[in-house]
């Protein structure tokens, strides 16, 4: 496939790698040649100098022949005109855009055929806001995704140190859990992450993911001693009121939680006050230790820092640590911080990059592979496939049949009822897998689900 | 640095070197002439040798790191010019082990300056492995491994930037193995192109596949001692001054010039580029320069003027005669023709036009800055600004190749020739042209060079090469700190 994304920033570069290394043909523009120098060294793509939404340089990039366009500069106005030079004058067929401006992403009309050319806008403000309050809402989880709408859970929690899960075999978790049905999809020790078998030991501090449906989640939680308060009651702090902040504030203000929200740009505090309707607006430095112990960021339920910067989350985070606010929600922008993160002591972190990525990938992918997301550092992916009348892997016991390298199935959807496999299970035909695997394995793990010339 | 991974890559690179040898073999067979059985040999010993080393090295790499991958081509064209001596060094061609050794080490980086003589009576088998050394460097055997091995992938643009001439490095297409498939096909269509023309216009078929080969990858072995002087026909010269004309410009504007398609915009595809049009008027110039005092001292004839000038120009090396007999003047422009050499991404050698354009343009703009001390003034290549690093480094360059140079004269001047040899030995060998003047002109060969000159000349045709840098990082005592 022949894709061409506009914009080296980290969206733009870690779809550019990732599809790299799925063997498609890429090209990478960008403004800068710094980046793009970059760029170029960490992979195999081409990279052309120039305006992305400029014909001349879409011409460069070899436009004609693109199958794909994903429009990820910084600028919201430069990506949508891109959209439109490539459909008008290059018939590029499919064509995604990033847009942050939720005036834009409010209008489904907007965009069409006939009207601005976008198959996908995605909106990573939007995305990572989504993810926060998920997180909010199993607020004791590091993560929480859902899969086959909804019913699936896969839930991220690093294991607390008196938790009945600390200590035991990945064969035992049924038991400990009270014969919940749940099964243990991926888990890190020692930043390591792999996905783990049956001998693999848990320990209180790694983390791991796990596949449930998603009626046991509350269930699950309480059982492995992470215990869910209820949301009316909770005092929250946010800091930064940005484009993230601004909307995970008005989605907490409808969960009727009790807001303080701490901006440091006075006229950008002023706007938020008068645009939010019970939150409690403080203009301040979210590093003033004085401003914080003001404001009792000890009596706090939950700290969410969603700043622009990095830097100043993790600090603020840290400090809100240091108060022992029980849960802390860090948004990191950049990969090297996110690999960083638990190692500081810090659980949760949501990364607009990571979630954009995955949402980018997920649509691209085609055939029987419904969604697709990453897990932990990025090195492990979940698949959520519906097996076919002729893929390989049906009918066969799972222990029997020959997977990728660390590849397990997570859960079956299966006529609208949750099963958690075991050696034994087969999958049947039309039943919704949830795979999860290395990152290596992903085309491996895809052609399992592959239709098969017999079929036609 | 990945060791391992340095030695599997190398060992594969010798094991696909060895299996090349049967095609020598081949021909040996097909002319039932002498050396089947040595050639068959070299083979397999080379082959084995490639296939001990992935052995012992375990698998291949996962990943390599840049550090990796100037050593690995380093390392790459040293280990197959040695390994590329077996065949001259068993079969007896040689007279002495440097001997094959500078033979294959010429052969490869596409010098073609040679130690044997009575050419025209060896064996077709010698011959062929001759020009073929020398087409298999020409576009590149790291370019060609990145092309066909797709386990090169991941680290098949370090390898690739490491390898390819010129002062920057882009890619045609969007996949590093893709650019080196297509360079390839190009130049193996044109090999076929230039073969079939050469044979038209009347030489044999053996020898008009070799002299394709060696055209092509402007390399100059010929198959006879009169080099191209051989062929008494002057269509032979000029089809073959048009063509090493075609193979020292930028592969990557003929292939521009192909996805435009055989349109009236083909010329303009080219005129536009600026490197080539200062090629082709340096070239132009250059015959006129070069012909008006041999002309008048009736030396040559014009079209051994347009034929040497030419070949010297764009590094090729083949000559129709003894141009070191021509009047001093002509010889010294000649000399330095050498240096500048033919277009980036060519398969010529020399500093390439390019940088020698880039650094005459960064010189006027210091005058222009001199005349008008607040003037903005930009180096412009094809109308676009070069970069101050690019510059930076282009005098980088230009520094290291005449200290280089310097250094490979005396020392060849150390072993006891004369100082007019010494100096054109030095610079036919870093520029990768072949002949030079004096002892090593084009109506001699280097077999009468003492084995230390030899020896000299070898590394300063691997470090012409590969431009200087990738051989010379690993010089550099940092280089090798964790």
């Amino acid at each position: 496939m022949n894709v061409l994304i506009l914009g080296a920033g980290e969206v733009g570069f870690s779809i550019a790698q990732r599809l790299a290394s799925e063997n498609c043909n890429v090209v990478v523009v960008d403004r800068d040649p710094q980046l793009l120098k970059k760029v170029a060294d960490c992979m195999d793509v081409k990279t052309v100098c120039g305006h992305a939404s400029l014909p001349s340089v879409l011409e460069q990039a070899n436009a004609a022949n693109a199958d794909l366009l994903i429009a990820a500069t910084t600028n919201d106005e430069v990506n949508m005109m891109a959209c439109q030079v490539a459909h008008s004058l290059f018939k590029v067929p499919t064509k995604l855009a990033r847009v942050r401006e939720t005036e834009y992403v409010k209008h489904a009309k907007l965009c069409g055929r006939d009207d601005l050319p976008i198959d996908l806008i995605i909106s990573p403000e939007t995305e990572a806001a989504k993810a926060i309050i998920k997180r909010f809402q199993v607020s004791a989880a590091a993560d929480a995704q859902d899969f086959a709408d909804g019913r699936i859970s896969l839930v991220g929690l690093r294991i607390p140190p008196k938790s009945a899960l600390a200590g035991i075999s990945l064969k035992e978790t049924t038991e400990a859990m009270n014969d919940i049905p749940v099964m243990v999809v991926a888990h890190e020790h020692n930043q390591n992450w792999r996905v783990p078998s049956g001998d693999a030991v848990l320990l209180a501090g790694d983390t791991i993911y796990v596949a449930m449906a998603k009626a046991h989640t509350d269930m699950f939680m309480d059982t492995a001693g992470l215990h869910c308060e209820e949301h009316a009651s909770r005092h929250v702090m946010l800091v930064g009121g940005g484009h993230v902040g601004y909307i995970v504030a008005q989605q907490l203000e409808a969960l009727n939680v009790s807001l303080k929200m701490i901006e440091f740009n006075a006229e950008r505090a002023e706007w938020l006050a008068e645009h939010l309707e019970n939150a409690t607006v403080i203009h301040g430095d979210a590093m003033d230790r004085q401003l914080l112990e003001e404001e009792n960021v000890g009596e706090m339920d939950d700290f969410l820092a969603l700043t622009n910067d990095d830097e100043t989350n993790i600090l603020a985070s840290l400090i809100a640590k240091k108060y022992k606010v029980p849960h802390i929600v860090t948004l990191v922008n950049r990969a090297i911080y996110t690999d960083l993160i638990a190692q500081i002591g810090l659980d949760i972190t949501v990364s607009p990059r990571l979630t954009t990525v995955s949402s980018v990938l997920s649509h691209i992918r085609k055939g029987r592979i419904l969604g697709m997301s990453s897990l932990g550092d990025g090195s492990i992916e979940v698949l959520e496939a519906e097996a076919l009348e002729t893929s390989d892997i049906l009918d066969t016991p799972l222990r029997e049949l020959d997977l990728p390298a660390e590849t397990v199935v997570g859960a079956i959807l299966r006529d609208g009822e949750v099963v958690i496999p075991d050696g034994d299970t087969r999958v049947q035909a039309h039943d919704l897998v949830l795979m999860v695997t290395r990152s290596s394995s992903v085309m491996a793990t895809e052609k399992l689900f592959e239709v098969h010339l017999e079929f036609f | 640095m990945n060791p391992r991974g340095v030695a599997w890559t190398i060992g594969i690179l010798a094991a696909f070197f060895g299996a090349s040898m049967l095609l020598p073999a081949l021909v040996a067979w097909h002319y039932d002439t002498e050396h089947l059985r040595e050639f068959l040999a070299a083979g397999l010993i080379v082959s084995a040798i490639g296939f001990i080393m992935m052995r012992l090295a375990g698998g291949a790499p996962e990943s390599l790191s840049h550090r990796d991958g100037f050593l690995i081509v380093a390392l790459a064209w040293v280990v197959l010019s040695v390994l590329g001596a077996v065949p001259f060094w068993t079969t007896g061609t040689a007279a002495t082990v440097m001997d094959a050794l500078f033979e294959s080490a010429s052969g490869l980086t596409t010098t073609g300056a040679t130690v044997f003589s009575g050419l025209d009576k060896m064996p077709a088998s010698i011959l062929f492995w001759r020009s073929m050394e020398e087409w298999l460097g020409g576009m590149g055997i790291i370019v060609l491994a990145v092309a066909i091995m797709p386990l090169l992938g991941i680290g098949g643009m370090q390898l690739f930037r490491a390898e390819a001439p010129g002062p920057v490095k882009d890619k045609l297409t969007a996949r590093v193995a893709e650019t080196g498939k297509i360079l390839w096909y190009m130049y193996l269509a044109m090999t076929c192109v230039v073969a079939v023309v050469y044979w038209l216009l009347g030489m044999s078929g053996f020898d008009a596949i070799n002299h394709a080969m060696c055209t092509i990858s402007i390399g100059g072995f010929s198959t006879h001692d009169a080099s191209m002087g051989y062929f008494d026909s002057l269509w032979i010269r000029l089809a073959a001054v048009c063509f090493m004309f075609m193979a020292g410009i930028n592969f990557t504007l003929h292939f521009a010039a192909l996805r435009r398609g055989l349109s009236a915009n083909v010329l303009r595809t080219y005129f536009t580029d600026d490197e080539f049009r200062t090629y082709f008027k340096w070239i132009i110039v250059l015959v006129a320069i070069v012909g008006l005092p041999t002309l008048l001292t009736a030396k040559g004839s014009w079209d051994e003027v347009l034929f040497n000038t030419v070949a010297v120009a764009t590094t090729t090396g083949f000559a129709v005669s003894d141009y070191s007999q021509w009047p001093v003047v002509t010889s010294l422009l000649l000399f330095a023709t050498m240096f500048v050499g033919a277009c980036a991404g060519s398969t010529g050698g020399g500093m390439k036009i390019v940088r020698v354009l880039l650094l005459f343009r960064q010189g006027m703009r210091e005058v222009r800055r001199l005349i008008h001390p607040h003037a903005v003034v930009t180096v412009k290549l094809g109308g676009t600004k070069v970069t101050g690093s690019v510059v930076e480094a282009l005098w980088g360059f230009f520094v290291l190749y005449i200290v280089c140079f310097m250094m490979i004269a005396v020392l060849v001047a150390a072993s006891g020739v004369d100082m007019l040899t010494a100096l054109a030995a030095a610079a036919a060998c870093i520029t990768n042209t072949g002949p030079g003047f004096g002892g090593v002109g084009p109506a001699e060969n280097y077999a009468a060079l003492p084995d230390f000159a030899k020896a000299v000349l070898m590394f300063g045709m691997v470090l012409g090469r590969l431009e200087i840098f990738t051989f010379f990082v690993l010089l550099v005592p940092e280089f090798w700190r964790k």
